[in-house]
């Protein structure tokens, strides 16, 4: 693998690009947005730093680790090439410090231009945001293209797709799923046809129980999918939890908890105040726009307030005159 | 980022590292428990200091209002106020605040009037501020703090305490069966020996004039010059209790306030547990103390007036020593230590950015010491709470944390 390394160019970009979107090498995923496209933008906008994410946004769904332990010398050949066709760039693969050692040892020899990065895999940190300040010490908000930061960005799955695309010329037909129940505190890695509906990943899990809820990505952030949704082309991990009683919310008491586990250091409870007030100038104060909606501010709120919800809701209340002016 | 072992780089998180479970499990019933944990340390102490009346008036405050709320909660169409556990643990700190001797049920009518009607009346008060002011942190001063001081300007004798138990009696003793202590004291036949009179048995406790009493009355210039000038020397000297009264209890105060140390220890509990955060009472504190050893007193008062001193330690007259002694009565006497640890630890009272907090904590420290001293130390630092509730939305907008995107 190694050796084909010499190909990869600049120059050859264009080519590389085409051969990824003949095999339709797709890739939605919250820290491993469309990677044709990314590659596309660099030609307008260089790109300096190619990150491959071995991190779970849930710890205790380690899908990204194991295909990145498993698959450690095609997610380094990936990341190489990938830097080699945006001009040298820097490759940096961040994993969790429990396997990041095993990682590199698989990954063959060392590289000036790829550095393996060893980091504590606390929820929300592999959310895009986060990684790039944490490895470039850069600032990119959550709404932002990451082109912004000068990073492409691509999770372990996606570089194990483009591998296999460089060398092999071959689509992957299959992508790896884990289903987490919650419930029964179990968690299952199946390697399932592309496309594949929600439904059958759970009969595949033997969860059969329509009662469930099952959420697309981390819990927290409350994006719940249908059963009859396709998996395939966001998120690769699905949450199963029981149907919940409703919890009433309570009113903010300003205890602050919210304040305490936010990961940018926002204030959500001011936030979710300037969103019931439909206040725009005091939500752009409390930068509103930096929020990740990672949801650790309504796990933690003992009044149980939707604080994500009315902030997401608010953010999309203040694009839609912007929308509409811009049609 | 620095470099770690076998070659990899480590990544030193500039962000807060959260091991917060995903699935929502912290909810308001762990949050008040929490909350009510740290109150059983000063309610226990409490109820050995001031006998079986403290509890019962800390249930009949609860009692009073839970009913209140649920009448008031028929009445409009505005949605509770705030959590029925949040209420509970409001009432217990109003409780805290009033002498346990105003449950005076079961007792001896006195000539001072019935208490146990200010309890309901407390209870009935709090529950019409918590409904009337709005929803919890939505407005800028909290119900506990109004009916307190409510209680205070309509009834300032009632809830002045003025008894305490026999540490033979903790517990079990009754702090209404007390009896005047006799400041006459009774001279030996030897002449020149004086002692004071035994208490009598049958009594559970003492009456006593409160040691933030005495202090106030010197700051305030309530002792004049009979037959002697007032020295604060003196006063310290000769009227103060033993410090050891003020840490361990001993005093007359509010049921919740009588021993420092339930107060500091169960402040400790709820920084332990997460409920508050540790700045704002430390802060508190601290600057609290240095304001009172700067702040004027009076270092001795004659027919002519007063010579107050700033930094009273400097002054010969008074010295380091006795400086330091006087504040830390004046530390100890006044509520200062539990409105740091649990008043300004109450939802929607203290900001919620770190920043913002610190200043709050240093608005509090700096009116509480005035207030205390030439106010009145019963109140103000309950007044100063108040006075910093009013900044705690603007301090929250303006001095909020710069995010880190």
């Amino acid at each position: 693998m190694a050796g084909s390394q010499q190909q990869f160019s600049r120059e050859t970009l264009p080519y590389w690009v085409a051969r990824l979107e003949a095999l339709n090498v797709v890739s939605r995923r919250l820290n491993s947005p469309d990677l044709v496209q990314q590659l596309k933008r660099s030609v307008l906008t260089p790109l300096d730093t190619v990150i491959c994410v071995g991190l779970d946004t849930d710890p205790r769904v380690p899908l990204q680790q194991r295909v990145a332990v498993e698959s450690a010398a095609e997610i380094a050949f990936a990341c190489r090439a990938l830097a080699r066709l945006l001009g040298d760039a820097l490759a940096i693969v961040a994993i969790d410090s429990g396997v990041a050692g095993t990682f590199a040892r698989l990954a063959g020899k060392r590289d000036r231009r790829l550095r393996v990065v060893a980091l504590e895999n606390l929820y929300p940190l592999s959310h895009p945001t986060l990684l790039v300040k944490v490895l470039r010490r850069r600032r990119l908000r959550p709404v932002r293209p990451l082109h912004e930061a000068g990073v492409l960005m691509i999770d372990a799955v996606t570089a194990v797709q483009v591998a296999s695309a460089f060398t092999r010329n071959e689509a992957s037909h299959f992508v790896p799923i884990m289903v987490c129940d919650h419930a029964a505190g179990t968690t299952k890695l199946f390697r399932m046809p592309t496309h594949t509906t929600v439904a059958e990943a759970l009969r595949q899990a033997a969860i059969g129980d329509a009662r469930v809820d099952v959420y697309d990505g981390p819990v927290l952030r409350h994006l719940r999918v249908d059963h009859a949704a396709r998996v395939s082309a966001t998120e690769l991990v699905l949450n199963v939890v029981r149907h919940a009683a409703p919890v009433s919310p309570e009113p903010c008491t300003r205890c602050g908890n919210c304040v305490s586990v936010c990961p940018v250091r926002l204030q959500p409870a001011s936030l979710l105040h300037a969103a019931q007030e439909y206040n725009a100038a005091a939500a752009d104060h409390f930068a509103l726009d930096a929020c990740l909606s990672c949801g650790l501010c309504d796990a933690v709120c003992p009044s149980a307030l939707p604080i994500v919800s009315s902030i997401e809701n608010f953010r999309r209340a203040l694009a839609a005159p912007a929308e509409r002016t811009a049609r | 980022m620095s470099r770690g072992i076998d070659g990899l780089l480590v990544a030193t998180l500039p962000l807060r590292p959260t091991r917060v479970s995903t699935l929502p499990s912290w909810r308001l019933l762990r949050y008040d428990l929490n909350h009510l944990a740290g109150i059983v340390f000063p309610m226990t102490a409490g109820a050995a200091i001031y006998g079986w009346r403290a509890p019962a008036a800390v249930g009949t405050l609860c009692v009073s209002t839970g009913l209140a709320m649920r009448v008031w909660s028929r009445v409009g169409s505005s949605p509770m106020a705030c959590s029925p556990g949040n209420l509970m643990i409001q009432a217990i700190l109003l409780a805290f605040m009033l002498p346990a001797a105003l449950f005076d049920i079961l007792a001896p009518r006195s000539d001072d009037g019935s208490g146990w009607p200010l309890l309901v009346a407390g209870g009935v008060l709090l529950a019409f501020f918590n409904r009337v002011i709005g929803a919890l942190g939505s407005r800028r001063v909290h119900p506990l703090l109004l009916t307190i001081l409510t209680l205070w300007l309509c009834f300032p004798k009632l809830i002045s305490p003025n008894a305490v138990l026999h540490r033979s009696r903790a517990f079990v003793g009754d702090v209404l069966k007390s009896s005047p202590a006799n400041r006459e004291d009774v001279r030996r036949p030897e002449g020149w020996i004086f002692e004071a009179p035994p208490a009598p048995v049958e009594r559970d406790g003492r009456k006593l004039t409160p040691a933030a009493q005495t202090i106030e009355e010197l700051t305030r210039l309530r002792r004049g010059p009979r037959p002697t000038w007032v020295t604060a020397e003196s006063v310290v000297r000769d009227d103060l209790p033993p410090l050891e009264d003020l840490i361990v209890g001993g005093q007359p105060a509010g049921l919740g306030l009588g021993s420092a140390i339930a107060v500091v220890v169960g402040g400790l509990f709820l920084i332990y547990r997460g409920v508050l955060n540790f700045r704002l009472p430390m802060a508190a504190a601290v600057i609290g103390y240095a304001t009172l050893l700067i702040a004027p007193l009076p270092v001795v008062i004659t027919e002519t007036g007063a010579d107050f001193r700033w930094l009273a330690g400097r002054d010969p007259r008074v010295g380091w020593a006795l400086a330091v002694t006087f504040v830390n009565y004046a530390f100890l006497a006044s509520p200062l230590l539990f409105t740091a640890f649990f008043l300004s630890s109450l939802p929607g009272v203290s900001p919620v950015a770190p920043r913002a907090t610190m200043m709050f904590a240093l608005i509090v420290a700096l009116l509480a010491v005035p207030l205390q001293l030439y106010v009145s130390m019963q109140v103000g630092p309950y007044l100063a709470l108040i006075a910093a509730t009013l900044l705690t939305p603007t301090l929250d907008y303006h001095l909020c944390q710069k995010p880190l995107v």
